[in-house]
């Protein structure tokens, strides 16, 4: 083997930090840029066997709110050869500082270009950050094509929710990590450590890695359309599998031991010590790609819990918790730990928060005993108007469940409220859009008769409507998405309804959304049209502010997409899927059934209590469902 | 308002320096009380459903300015050595903050009602000879707001000032409005603004600066 053209050897490389002070000087909150908090770990690149880069195609506040972005920094660095650093997405003034003193984006523990790491890996969370990432190559001076790279850059790499369909980021990522990264996160390093060392070229690197579970390298498959533009079929290359089936952690227990919080300097959205209780939600709602991805459920143990939380406190500092996953009141052990939990902090004054309450007097019991806080009032997610649409999408929700849940929050004496509504469902109907308004016009009248005159003023009721997006690996992956018209008219509709002062309603951009669902279940044509978006301009795509549907639509006309093919089109029941590359471990007749028994208003219930609804996962994986 | 008479106070002088400068003050009050739950100071939390620390501090300070005088009052459940407080806590600081003096006592009023001037130090980089410089001493807008006034000319055309400042009074100086000022003054004069730090704190009475710690009884 000869050694040359490899990997960079670090050792021999003269590493020098970036001064950044003449950028954050002239920025908004440069206390994002500057690293350096509390249980950060800083190490000597030169003498680790491998380096990556985590890379959050965001602002700092909300990549450090992520939970992925902790748990993977701990595992690589609890590894003596193996370190790990961060960047963030630099918002907009100081990416003007960046271009114009021509300094390359660096990382926030030793200041180095990110370009200098063996492996930058992105963590994407949803479809409308893939602007970002094109911003953050292009910002580290690496070429934003896989094909345009040589060996002189890293291995660019990606993983999280957003990666369940690759395609349309298929020509700027060498690989995709599907499904949960803990564990082969340290495989993949361990490779490129070995493999670097005995002299291997990246591409002869990226095909070995390929060989490991749950990766998926976009160059070795083939796409081929029709002449409609709907795919013909997906040719592997060499001995790729087929389908890459997504890793499934189980072994939580192993990590929380040693596991250190990043403190912030610098206030971030979730600025708590978040606890995850338990990973996957078997209630299949329809619509939900989270809950399609991260099956089967896997609860914590409650008392690793525990002492995490005990742990984590005394070495953050943080004055107050959130135990987070899908579904928190779903969590066994729920009440169990609650209690715990409250005796344990008795007298350590902190705040315990429960995100992600189903809708029902059980979880308002939850967060009276937990004493969550007031001022920020609940959130629930009744998501439907009547019973038949929330039997379409699966949602085991009973308006009287609703209410007993509204009538229990304003009775113990909240004063704020937020429901989450849905538009354009499949087979909604005006009936559905009525319903919506009945509901809230009955936790108006709920609210009126719970709260005391004398703080009637403080009664809040925001609702959120938002409109479906669908999503690939999920039952409705067949539907079309409503146009944005029709949506307008239905928000026009609820807006004319709604009136009371009492009411806040936030609705979702529908352009967003539909520009959302075209990349959402896009193919690898799409990716033309990110990269020629991203060149016109478009960032930060899920900021309202800052998201132009004529940058978008234009750079999807220049591409050839036709918007509608991808995102308001009804596919055909045996088509083939770009996404079909990649498996979630649900078979695609579940999914289809679950599809048709939804059209049919037919429930699917929870398997937790029915046992096995036979969705495939039990082949990949035992979930301790009874067959 | 929740008066301070009878409660157990440790009144504490800390910096602000180096990459923490970059943060804001409500980070920073955040990042202070984030540390003394690490160093599990007894803090003393206000009855009622959600109980709260009281911790209060003077003046803030400008993202981007230094400081070695600042101060800040925490409520305690009961005493501690001001030593072990100040080592508790320092071994729980990022690297820039750090606890310079802390003295354990009561106060009725709180820091911002107490002090009433700061002293700052700025560095400025001109192209311009002192004596040039006198001229400000002579302008009414700073006679009427800095006291004490030391010019410090180094090599390289930097210039280091120091002076006393009212705060909090509503006569306040706004450090950038001086530099703009004293660019407007003679045309000539350009000055740019290199640092300001904050050297400390004071009540001042007459002719009398008092530390804040003289104020605890």
């Amino acid at each position: 083997m000869v050694i040359k053209n490899t990997l960079k050897n670090k050792s021999k490389m003269n590493l020098k930090p970036i001064n950044i002070y003449p950028l954050i000087n002239k920025v908004r909150k440069p206390a994002q840029y500057i690293g350096g908090e509390l249980n950060c770990v800083h190490k000597d690149i030169k003498k680790c066997k491998a380096s990556m880069i985590l890379a959050f195609p965001d602002l700092y506040e909300i990549g450090m709110s992520s939970m992925a972005i902790h748990i993977l920094y701990n595992i690589i660095n609890n590894h003596p050869g193996f370190v790990v650093e961060r960047v963030f997405s630099p918002w907009l003034d100081m990416e003007e500082q960046m271009r114009t003193l021509n300094i390359p984006l660096f990382s926030l523990e030793s200041r180095l270009p990110i370009k200098e790491f063996d492996i930058l890996g992105f963590s994407i969370q949803h479809e409308l950050c893939f602007t970002n990432i094109l911003n953050m190559l292009n910002l580290a001076k690496i070429p934003i094509n896989s094909k345009d790279r040589g060996e002189e850059y890293p291995i660019i790499i990606a993983g999280g929710p957003g990666v369940f369909n690759p395609e349309p980021m298929s020509p700027f990522i060498d690989f995709f990590v599907i499904g949960d990264g803990e564990k082969v996160v340290i495989e993949i390093l361990k490779k490129v450590a070995k493999l670097k060392n005995k002299g291997f070229k990246k591409t002869e690197i990226i095909k070995e890695i390929g060989q490991i579970d749950g990766i998926y390298v976009p160059e070795y498959y083939d796409f081929i359309y029709e002449t409609d533009g709907r795919l013909k079929e997906i040719n592997v290359k060499n001995s790729f599998p087929k389908k890459v089936v997504k890793n499934i952690y189980t072994d939580f227990d192993n990590y929380n031991k040693s596991m250190k919080l990043i403190v912030p300097n610098t206030k971030i959205v979730h600025d708590r010590f978040g606890v995850e209780i338990m990973r996957g939600c078997s209630r299949g709602c329809r619509f939900c790609l989270a809950g399609s991805i991260y099956k089967p459920v896997r609860e914590q143990n409650t008392k690793s819990i525990l002492k995490l939380i005990k742990d984590g406190l005394a070495n953050t500092g943080y004055g107050e918790i959130s135990l987070s996953s899908l579904s928190s009141t779903d969590y066994s052990q729920i009440d169990y730990l609650l209690k715990n939990l409250r005796r344990n902090l008795s007298d350590s004054h902190v705040a315990i928060s429960l995100p992600s309450l189903r809708c029902d007097s059980f979880s308002v019991k939850l967060a009276n005993l937990i004493g969550q806080e007031r001022k920020t009032g609940l959130t629930f997610a009744p998501e439907t108007g009547t019973q038949r649409l929330r039997d379409v999408i699966n949602k085991d929700i009973k308006d009287e469940d609703i209410f007993e849940c509204i009538r229990a929050v304003f009775s113990s004496g909240w004063e704020k409220i937020k429901l989450y509504f849905m538009i354009g469902l499949p087979t909604e109907k005006k009936e559905d859009l009525d319903g919506i308004v009945s509901i809230i016009n009955r936790v108006l009248k709920i609210a009126k008769y719970e709260v005391p005159k004398n703080k009637w003023h403080r009664v809040k009721i925001n609702i959120n409507i938002s409109p479906f997006c669908p999503k690939s690996h999920t039952p409705f992956q067949w539907v079309g998405q409503d146009l944005p018209e029709n949506l307008n008219r239905k928000i026009d509709y609820l807006r004319s309804k709604l009136k009371s002062k009492k009411i806040f309603l936030k609705i979702h951009d529908t352009k967003m959304s539909q520009v959302e669902a075209v990349l959402a279940r896009g193919d690898r044509r799409v990716s033309k049209a990110i990269e020629i978006a991203w060149e016109s301009g478009c960032k930060f795509d899920s900021w309202t502010e800052k998201f132009s549907y004529d940058r978008w639509t234009t750079a999807f006309k220049k591409a050839n997409i036709n918007i509608q093919f991808y995102a308001n089109r009804q596919r055909d029941d045996d088509e083939i899927f770009p996404w079909e590359t990649i498996s979630t471990g649900q078979y695609r007749k579940f999914l289809f059934n679950e599809y048709k028994k939804a059209l049919k208003g037919k429930t699917t219930p929870d398997c937790r209590f029915v046992g096995c609804i036979n969705c495939g996962l039990q082949e990949i994986i035992k979930c301790n469902i009874k067959i | 308002m929740v008066r301070n008479i009878n409660k157990i106070i440790m009144r504490f002088r800390f910096s602000k320096q180096n990459d923490i400068k970059y943060i804001s003050h409500l980070d920073l009050i955040t990042l202070l009380i984030r540390a003394l739950r690490r160093a599990k100071i007894p803090i003393h939390y206000s009855r009622g459903y959600h109980p709260k620390l009281k911790l209060s501090t003077a003046f803030a300070l400008k993202v981007g300015w230094e400081s070695i005088g600042e101060y800040a009052d925490i409520v305690l459940k009961k005493k501690l050595l001001p030593d072990l407080f100040k080592e508790r806590l320092n071994n729980q600081l990022p690297e820039g903050v750090e606890i310079l003096k802390a003295i354990c006592g009561s106060s009725s009023k709180s820091l911002s009602n107490q002090i009433n001037c700061a002293k700052y130090q700025i560095t400025l980089s001109h192209y311009h000879k002192k004596k040039e410089l006198e001229k400000i001493k002579k302008v009414q807008y700073f006679r009427e707001r800095l006291f004490n006034i030391k010019i410090r000319e180094l090599n390289n055309n930097i210039l280091i000032l120091n002076f006393l400042t009212p705060i909090g009074s509503g006569n306040d100086l706004d450090i950038n409005d001086f530099i703009k000022f004293l660019n407007s003054i003679k045309n000539e004069l350009r000055f740019i603004l290199k640092r300001v730090l904050r050297v400390n704190m004071y009540r001042k009475e007459g002719d009398f600066l008092l530390s804040p710690f003289s104020l605890l009884k």
